[in-house]
């Protein structure tokens, strides 16, 4: 059997999106290609973070990096399209778009650089957590100190809902929630149980600020050396790894913010969506130009219609 | 011709070190004035982490150049100090050759990785990735010609101290 | 274990015993592997670049140079002076000077042999001028080195930290604790040497306006560690912003304050610290591109069980990984160490059930000692390179010394208390 790299960040645990994706994966090509790939896993950025993965598929020496969008689109600019914020309502409305003419659009950008978009599974929206108020109007994120990613997007989103954004690195987040240094971060539901955060953080609003799409990429030198109907089962396993991956997800994420609940958070939900979409407009026209224009418009007829 | 050669690398190393020093300063002043940003005026800096970070792989990679000039970069040398002289000058030697290939060879595989990774954009800042990644092709050429004159105008072994780490 | 990983090591080793610089001789050993396995040459510099973009890894060329302009700017030479007035008259008292000197410059410098350079430069005439031999008095400058690496700040904990991928801030305080337990067993050592020796005179008790005098002199010296950890620890920084932090209060202080410091020395001041951290940072970096060759042909899982195989208990496995530790540390470079066996020690202690804290400190522990046990060792060559007193000579002297390191070692392993009690505050 071949060996089948598969890697992304975080770890190797039953409830973490990017590790059910890569577990689906691995059972959907038994499946359909039985002894064909020996699957090893590489969680926890053992093979590098995702910068360094995204290189690794082009080298060929990742087969399968299972990637935040936002670190894509480092690579390619089409991809903020997805971080825009606020810009999908729900989960549904966000696989239309992913898996419909836009979403093809944007992981076709790839095919030039080494590598073969597959999909985009799910990371769940991200939501809002702080120690100052519950996030229920636009308003509310005044002032509050937001740890965020250290990306024009979301420095964006925070500056123009009038929040003080605060880039940090992430080993640095937690002890900063905990003393004082921030008054909350915006991250998915999973990773605030993941890292404990109910024990230093007290409202949990469900902002759905950003949906987080985990582009599902394999290596092109990985495809070359399979034949026509090996490469059609591959995506077809892809394809369907994602669709049960989302239905794990969603069934996770009720779990969790019940968890979340019973270890003492006050959540949540944010009264209108259509009001925090308005103050973030500016963020829209800023990255409107490097994203597309055509692709941009598409995707907003998408989501109104 | 050698003592031209010698007095290149010697002339390039010290160069580096103006350069290193120079960057060092900004690299400790981004450091600085993002913690005072933070406090004084309230607002996070999104460039400082990153230009610090950047500063760093680069004072790194060409401060370990001007060290391999000095041939100064740590290494175990008891089993070797058992050798008789002669035999030791002759095996210095043919470490030093080994380190220049090595240099080659890093000097080839930045060069790859900056033409493979043009396009890339740094997080923050947004810069061209390649203000970055230049600095392995970089460091391996500059390696090479320091090894390289160090092949035929070895260090001349002093009983000063040594430099030493962690 | 695949044919790849087993030459990658041998080329690493035997490169490395023939005396190929240690950064180089990982190297060598990555483009071999690379090459064996077939993946592309552009992965070195990939990794390379990836292994020194790290902000955690970006303290430490701020810490040895913050090490450095307080040595330059007359902050240590004040230390020194205020533990004099504290504990010269004790019985042994100036060898407890040396000892707690390197206790108090350890809160501000991350480096063993930096620690040791800089009391030892001080202390080590002093001792002799009062009847104290030379090679004990090197020696004990020796020993007290590891001290720097166990109160923080700390260049090696830095490195476990991202290493292990732990709390950088934890390890700190993990550290504190067996590092004022050594200094202790250390001025022991001083005491029972100084009472067995009627040569070594008793000195008389300074003061009281002596002692306040030193301590106001000291006053600067002083803060710099309330400053640094104090700023950590009340989150008002990072480590890393800590070290740029502690980089210009030494400057302010050394040229503005104690006016010991010329502008135009400064350069060459920056350059030389910058050599060192580069030394570090290049084999952490080059070790970066192997420690992916080593990741991707599964090689610590293989080592990690191999042990484990030997046995099941968990005391006997802590011992076994002590001594290998010792062995490591007594033989080679940590940082290099560190890397190379990061992943497999974290399995490890993962099948143990260790606390990741207790573990890292364990190690950093264990190796810093190292930094002062023959035949290799930094603080080893730097107190030799400054008393001229040959290694030989030093082992000999250092016995008793490396004694209350194994003591406290053993009492690290098995109480894990020691360790964790601080850290427990900031969990
Ligand atoms: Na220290
Ligand atoms: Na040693």
């Amino acid at each position: 059997a071949e060996t089948l790299r598969v890697g992304w960040t975080t770890s190797d645990s039953a409830q973490d999106p990017y590790a059910i994706m890569a577990h689906n994966l691995q059972a959907e090509l038994d499946q359909r290609l039985p002894g064909k790939f020996d699957v090893q896993m590489f969680p926890n950025n053992q093979l590098g973070d995702e910068k360094q993965m995204l290189e690794g598929l082009q080298y060929g020496t990742l087969d399968v990096g299972i990637i935040t969008n936002a670190s894509i689109a480092n690579l390619d600019p089409a991809f903020q399209l997805n971080d825009m914020p606020f810009l999908f309502a729900d989960e549904e409305q966000a696989h239309g778009v992913l898996d419909g003419e836009v979403g093809q659009e944007i992981l076709g950008k790839l095919s030039g650089k080494g590598m073969i978009g597959l999909g985009f599974a799910e990371g769940g929206f991200r939501h809002m957590i702080n120690n100052t108020r519950p996030v229920v109007a636009p308003d509310d994120v005044k002032g509050v100190k937001f740890r965020t990613m250290q990306n024009p997007v979301f420095i964006g989103m925070f500056s123009s809902l009038g929040g003080n954004p605060t880039p940090m690195a992430w080993s640095e987040t937690f002890t900063a929630a905990q003393q004082g240094t921030i008054d909350g971060l915006e991250i998915p539901l999973a990773v605030i149980v993941a890292n404990n955060y109910p024990e230093v953080t007290k409202y949990l609003s469900l902002t759905k600020h950003t949906y987080s799409a985990l582009g599902i990429i394999a290596s092109e030198r990985t495809f070359a050396k399979l034949s026509d109907e090996e490469k059609a089962a591959f995506k077809e396993s892809a394809t369907a790894a994602i669709s049960k991956q989302r239905t794990q997800v969603a069934e996770a994420s009720a779990q969790l913010v019940q968890q979340l609940e019973d270890a003492g958070m006050t959540v949540n939900e944010i009264e209108n969506p259509a009001a925090f979409r308005e103050q973030v407009l500016p963020v829209y026209e800023e990255f409107r130009g490097a994203i597309g224009e055509e692709l941009f418009n598409k995707a907003l007829a998408e989501v109104k219609g | 011709m050698i003592n031209l050669l010698d007095r290149l690398s010697n002339w390039t190393a010290r160069a580096t070190d103006a350069v290193v020093i120079l960057m060092t300063v900004v690299m400790m002043s981004a450091l600085i004035l993002q913690v005072f940003s933070r406090y004084v005026l309230s607002a996070s800096l999104i460039w400082s982490e990153e230009l610090a970070l950047i500063l760093f792989t680069w004072t790194t990679l060409l401060a370990a150049t001007s060290v391999l000039r000095d041939m100064a970069h740590v290494r175990l040398d008891v089993v070797i100090s058992y050798l008789p002289l002669g035999l030791q000058k002759f095996w210095n030697r043919v470490i030093t050759i080994v380190i220049f290939l090595f240099c080659i060879a890093l000097a080839v595989s930045g060069y790859d990785y900056t033409v493979s990774t043009m396009g890339q954009v740094s997080a923050a800042m947004r810069l061209p990735i390649e203000v970055l990644h230049l600095a392995a092709p970089v460091c391996g050429g500059l390696g090479a010609l320091h090894a390289f004159a160090r092949i035929f105008k070895p260090v001349v072994v002093t009983g000063k101290p040594k430099e030493f780490i962690g | 274990m695949s044919t790849v990983a087993i030459a990658i090591l041998a080329t690493f080793l035997i490169s490395m015993f023939g005396g190929v610089p240690i950064a180089f001789a990982l190297g060598l050993a990555s483009v071999l592997g690379l090459y064996m396995a077939d993946f592309p040459l552009v992965i070195l510099a990939q990794r390379l670049i990836a292994g020194t973009q790290s902000f955690s890894i970006l303290a430490i060329p701020g810490f040895i140079l913050a090490g450095d302009l307080m040595m330059h700017g007359g902050l240590s030479r004040r230390l020194v002076k205020f533990c004099q007035a504290l504990v010269q008259h004790v019985t042994g008292g100036l060898g407890m000077v040396t000892v707690l000197s390197a206790t108090f410059f350890a809160a501000i410098s991350g480096s063993a042999p930096a620690t040791t350079a800089t009391i030892g430069g001080i202390m080590i005439p002093e001792m002799e001028k009062r009847g104290w031999k030379r090679d004990f008095s090197a020696a004990l400058s020796a020993a007290s080195g590891p001290i720097g690496q166990m109160i923080p700040p700390s260049i090696p904990m830095i490195i476990w930290g991202v290493v292990a991928e732990d709390s950088i801030n934890q390890l700190f305080l993990a550290g504190i604790i067996p590092g004022l337990l050594i200094a202790l067993g250390l001025m022991l050592v001083c005491w029972i040497v100084a009472r067995r020796s009627p040569h070594i005179p008793r000195e008389s008790r300074a003061t009281r306006k002596e002692l306040l005098d030193s301590l106001w002199a000291g006053k600067w010296s002083l803060l710099a560690p309330v400053l640094i950890l104090g700023g950590i620890y009340g989150s008002v920084f990072t480590p890393t912003e800590a070290s740029a932090i502690a980089v210009f209060y030494a400057l302010i202080v050394g040229l503005f304050i104690h006016r010991e410091m010329k502008l135009a020395a400064l350069p060459s001041i920056v350059m030389a610290a910058m050599r060192t951290s580069a030394i570090v940072c290049f084999i952490i970096g080059i070790a970066s591109a192997f420690g992916w060759l080593v990741a991707i042909e599964q090689l610590p899982s293989a080592i990690a069980s191999g042990i484990m195989s030997v046995s099941t208990n968990p005391i006997v496995i802590l011992l076994i990984l002590n001594l290998f530790l010792l062995f490591i540390g007594a033989i080679m470079d940590n940082i290099a160490a560190m890397i190379i066996l990061g992943t497999t020690l974290s399995s490890i202690g993962a099948q143990l059930g260790l606390d990741p804290i207790h573990l890292g400190a364990m190690v950093v522990i264990n190796l810093a000692i190292g930094m002062a046990t023959p035949p290799f060792g930094y603080s080893l060559f730097v107190a030799s390179a400054i008393s001229g007193q040959s290694i030989e000579r030093l082992s000999v002297a250092l016995w008793p010394m490396l004694l209350v390191s194994f003591v406290v070692l053993m009492l690290v392993t098995y109480v894990p208390a020691i360790t964790l009690f601080l850290p427990s505050f900031i969990r």
